[in-house]
């Protein structure tokens, strides 16, 4: 079945944002100390 | 163009194998987040109660409350513990000094710093009628203590300004004493409250390995050498206690018999159990394999020993794991082994414990990211560090109950008085 090319571009999209957010929380929750005085 | 083609997908190769572990970490977190924690019942007869004592609140700056001492002074519970940012070097913390006359409500009336310096592990004591505290300063990120600080107080609220001690005296060889540095005290006990006696770790001179000392004093500020403890292997965090018959029973954090490992826990991780008649010169040990007790307080009752501290759940095979869930967990301490009698409600970063036994009620202090949540210990450490102080009150005749319950099921005799 061939995927619709802007139905494959939103589930790319969606799957990087995805990814992307897994790949910074742990960043983020590690980081915020630095921030704090 | 081909090159073109194996360039990217050598970059993709790249950012995968970079992407990819933090992806892993980021659905770890998730786990860790959304699996659900034990339901912590414990045995009816322990009429075991259990609250938050201080709450963390959510200011990323002081959401993590650690390292707790608990002791009776002048008719009050004192409650001691850490204030910081999170488990690592935070310069700016405080160790906090609350009292309260039911263990429930707490009333926050000092605060103890140093300038610039990151401190943590207090511990109480009333030596002639002041409220002493030692404490450990630490100028290290991941924590390595190595000297104590130590404050006095006449009523627990106006404390002296911190001081660091002047060390421990050592017996020279020639019939005179030496001043040996680098030492980190636990907490002090007396039986008869004018010589007091104190396990500290540390490097005797010219060694490298932390080993652990009994050292006494009869005014909390001149301590010399009774004795070497255990030299084996490096130790520490050496908690000690009375026996009836005047012995002194003492549970040693052993991170390892020699064998490599820390970060992904160690097969060899242990538990050292000493033992000394007076006049304490002469230790005979044993290794118990069940935890590593990391930050523990020891207490007896009706003749038994007992101990509040860190059970390091997962495999043996790699004890004290980062990755692992840890608790704060009530052991029966005998001559050659601990017990595992129950967990108190905890989990990641966890004990550091305090105990105050009053009658037949067991108060211990101890500190745990909150529990409605099973976080391991690596996360609460510097991901989500936020931390509340709880206390567990629970029966002494029950505790016998489940200690003596315990050892049927392992097919022994209860412990006699002593043992």
């Amino acid at each position: 079945m061939k995927v619709p090319a802007r139905a494959g571009r939103i589930v790319r999209i969606v799957l990087s944002i995805a990814v992307g957010a897994l790949v910074i929380w742990p960043i983020v929750l590690y980081a915020r100390h630095f921030l704090v005085r | 163009m081909a090159g073109m083609r194996a360039l990217k997908i050598i970059l993709k190769v790249v950012a995968g194998l970079v992407i990819a572990p933090w992806a892993l970490i980021g659905v770890l977190f998730i786990w860790w987040n959304v699996r659900r924690p034990p339901s912590f019942v414990t045995p009816a007869e322990l009429k075991h109660e259990n609250w938050i004592a201080v709450a963390a609140g959510k200011d990323l700056r002081t959401q993590h409350l650690s390292n707790t001492d608990l002791i009776r002074f002048r008719d009050s519970f004192f409650l001691v513990h850490a204030r910081t940012k999170w488990h690592l070097e935070d310069r700016r913390g405080a160790l906090v000094v609350q009292r309260s006359a039911d263990a429930r409500q707490w009333e926050e009336v000092a605060r103890i710093t140093v300038p610039d310096t990151d401190v943590r592990d207090p511990k109480f004591a009333v030596i002639g009628g002041r409220l002493f505290m030692y404490f450990l300063p630490n100028t290290s990120f991941d924590p390595s203590p190595k000297t104590t600080y130590w404050t006095v107080s006449d009523d627990g609220v106006s404390w002296q300004a911190p001081r660091e001690v002047e060390g421990i005296w050592l017996p020279d060889g020639k019939g005179g004493w030496t001043l040996s540095r680098s030492w980190n005290f636990w907490r002090p006990k007396s039986r008869d409250g004018r010589t007091w006696y104190m396990l500290a770790s540390g490097p005797l001179p010219g060694t490298s390995p932390r080993v652990s000392l009994l050292i006494r004093s009869v005014d909390g500020l001149r301590w010399e050498m009774v004795s070497p403890v255990y030299t084996a292997h490096g130790n520490g965090e050496p908690e000690m206690e009375f026996r009836d018959d005047g012995s002194i029973i003492a549970c040693l954090r052993c991170g390892s018999l020699g064998v490599p490992g820390y970060e992904f826990g160690n097969p060899t991780a242990n538990t050292v159990i000493a033992v000394a008649r007076p006049p304490y010169t002469e230790w005979s040990t044993a290794h118990s394999f069940i935890t590593r007790l990391d930050g523990s307080t020891m207490f007896s009752v009706g003749g038994r020993m007992f101990a509040a501290g860190r059970n390091h759940l997962g495999p043996r095979r790699d004890l004290g794991n980062h990755l692992a869930t840890k608790r704060t967990a009530i052991y029966e301490v005998r001559r050659d082994r601990l017990v595992h009698l129950f967990d108190l409600p905890s989990s990641g970063d966890t004990a550091y414990t305090g105990v105050v036994v009053r009658g037949d009620d067991i108060f211990v202090s101890y500190y745990t990211p909150p529990i409605e949540r099973d976080l391991p210990w690596i996360a609460a450490i510097c991901f989500q560090p936020r931390t509340d102080i709880r206390i567990s009150r629970f029966s002494g005749r029950g505790l016998l109950a489940v200690a003596d319950a315990a050892a049927r099921a392992a097919g022994s005799a209860p412990a006699p008085r002593g043992d």
